[in-house]
């Protein structure tokens, strides 16, 4: 018995010969033939020989175990006993038998009595001494553990790509809701600007007229009133007077909004501090103040319009809320870092308490009371920053500074 | 002698109106004072003052014309009269509007002299004398 390229080869010619006594070769020993077949039922696979008949010529131990059949009841039975599904076996041994090709990896589930397994089977042709295929060797492992696995990978590979859909289509969901409500959200800031607008405009009217009506009583009864009249209509006067203030300064909030689409330029900001100190001239005068630049990052990409105000709302407060005790002293610096320039106004103020911090930027919000304002100052400030992508943050201690701190996005350096 | 013998003072607003007149007669700054309430009869007033030669006389010196108005708005009023060439009489915007944009929409007529806000007053009506005159 010799194996070659093909398979196994035998010396028996025909299925009678060969069946069952397939190691009764007269030319082996019977040592050898127990050699032979202590090799076979050594194998861990199941090993069996079939011809095209479809009948088992031989097998090892490992077949009699998985048939759980003896030895002898398998060799007294045809395949189409044992197996329900014969015929398919059958075809694919019919293959390889004619063809002379071996047929590999072959997973496939198998009923055998009282159990279904899984299998994997390589089958090769088996010739004898002529070189004639007179059946088919196969060879099978158990594949049953790898089989569960694999659905298992299966299963979960679909339940995962079924997740990773859900999460997209949630995510797209969600996107599209957040898209919405930005929509809204800035539908909601333009209803409100032109609300102010129109609120600031309609109210001009009859404010004037109310003007015009108390002048005209005052004149017609000029010397015929009391003082207690006369104050009363200096009173109201004042209050016409703070109603027209507030009524400008709405107007102007629509107006500096209409000035964030401000042209972007390079800006020298040591020529902004000097424009405003030009303009505050007198205040700094009367205040004392000193005002102290350090620009790391002295020129910027912003609209002009946008950083004057920005810095003129900064410095003029800084004056504003000074400390009755000390002489004002504004610092206003730039410098580079990871996030953007920061742009800092520093004062030695009156400071800020922490709750105080949080209605700091809220419009007509006005902390202290002493001093003239309308509150709109720092609301125009952070809508400003804000529409051009920045950040605006206070640092404050009560009774001693306060630091306004703007983030400008990256970009706007030169 | 009056500034301006007939003003005509296109507005809405009947307070302002009131406070308007009373500061022209007060004032003595013209001798008849017409009130219309929007642009649509400031627009036929103007119009059947040109059609009609006898009534030459009475054709405004002066047209106060405010802005925010309903019917017809001071705009409409200042396009339809130049589109109809009826610009032979100078306006001058009085209003309570503080929007740049109002002022640009309407300055731009050539027979608008000026934009001024209310109220008016004495200075006012001499500052716009004086642009007339010139």
């Amino acid at each position: 018995m010799s194996l070659d390229s093909n398979g196994l080869s035998i010396n028996h010619r025909d299925r009678q010969r060969l069946r069952p006594q397939l190691w009764e070769d007269q030319n082996l020993s019977t040592d050898e033939k127990n050699l032979y077949k202590r090799i076979l039922d050594s194998i861990p696979a199941i090993v069996f020989v079939k011809d095209k008949n479809n009948q088992l010529l031989a097998f090892n131990k490992s077949f009699e175990e998985f048939m759980r059949f003896s030895r002898e009841e398998l060799l007294s039975k045809s395949a189409y006993e044992l197996f329900p599904d014969a015929e398919k076996y059958h075809e694919d041994d019919l293959e390889v038998i004619e063809t002379g090709r071996p047929k590999l990896n072959i997973i496939e589930e198998v009923i055998v009595p009282g159990d279904v397994v899984w299998l994997k089977t390589d089958k090769v042709p088996l010739k004898n001494d002529d070189n004639q295929i007179i059946g088919v060797l196969g060879i099978s492992q158990d594949f049953t553990q790898q089989k569960i696995m694999q659905d298992r990978l299966v299963t979960t590979e679909e339940k995962l790509h079924h997740l990773n859909n859900e999460l997209e289509e949630r995510a797209k969901v969600r996107t599209k809701e957040l898209l919405e409500s930005n929509e809204e959200l800035k539908r909601i800031n333009t209803d409100l600007d032109n609300f102010i607008y129109i609120a600031s405009h309609d109210l001009k009217s009859p404010i004037d007229n109310i003007d015009g009506f108390v002048h005209f009583l005052k004149e017609s009864l000029k010397n015929k009133t009391t003082s207690d009249e006369e104050k009363v209509f200096d009173r109201i006067s004042a209050s016409v007077d703070r109603f027209r203030k507030t009524i400008a300064e709405l107007h102007k909030i629509t107006k500096a909004q209409r000035n964030f689409e401000d042209i972007i330029e390079e800006v020298e900001l040591n020529e902004i501090i000097e424009d405003i100190k030009a303009e505050i001239f007198f205040t700094i005068q009367k205040a004392n103040a000193r005002i102290f630049t350090s620009f790391d990052v002295p020129v910027i990409k912003y609209g002009k319009k946008n950083i004057r105000s920005i810095l003129y709302n900064l410095i003029t407060n800084a004056i504003k809320f000074r400390s009755p005790t000390r002489k004002p002293i504004v610092k206003v610096s730039t410098k580079m870092t990871e996030q953007g320039i920061l742009l800092s106004v520093k004062d030695n103020g009156l400071g800020l308490a922490p709750h105080e911090k949080d209605k700091l930027f809220i419009m007509f919000k006005r902390l202290h009371d002493h001093v003239e304002g309308t509150g709109v100052g720092l609301y125009i400030v952070k809508r400003i920053v804000e529409n051009n992508g920045g950040k605006i943050e206070v640092e404050s201690e009560k009774g001693k500074s306060t630091i306004f701190k703007i983030l400008i996005k990256k970009h706007v350096a030169v | 002698m009056s500034l301006f013998k007939k003003i005509l003072l296109v507005d809405d607003d009947e307070d302002s109106n009131f406070l308007t007149k009373r500061i022209i007669v007060h004032l003595n700054i013209a001798d008849e004072v017409t009130i219309v309430l929007n642009g649509k009869e400031a627009y036929e007033l103007v119009k059947q003052c040109t059609e009609e030669k006898e009534t030459q006389n009475q054709f405004p010196d002066l047209v106060l014309l405010d802005i925010k108005m309903p019917v017809m708005n001071g705009i409409e009023f200042l396009e339809v009269c130049n589109a109809n060439n009826l610009c032979n009489f100078p306006v001058v915007i009085l209003t309570s509007s503080l929007d740049d944009r109002d002022r640009e929409d309407t300055i731009k007529f050539p027979n608008v002299k000026d934009f001024i806000n209310k109220p008016l007053s004495y200075e006012k009506i001499l500052d716009i004398q004086k642009k007339l005159s010139n």
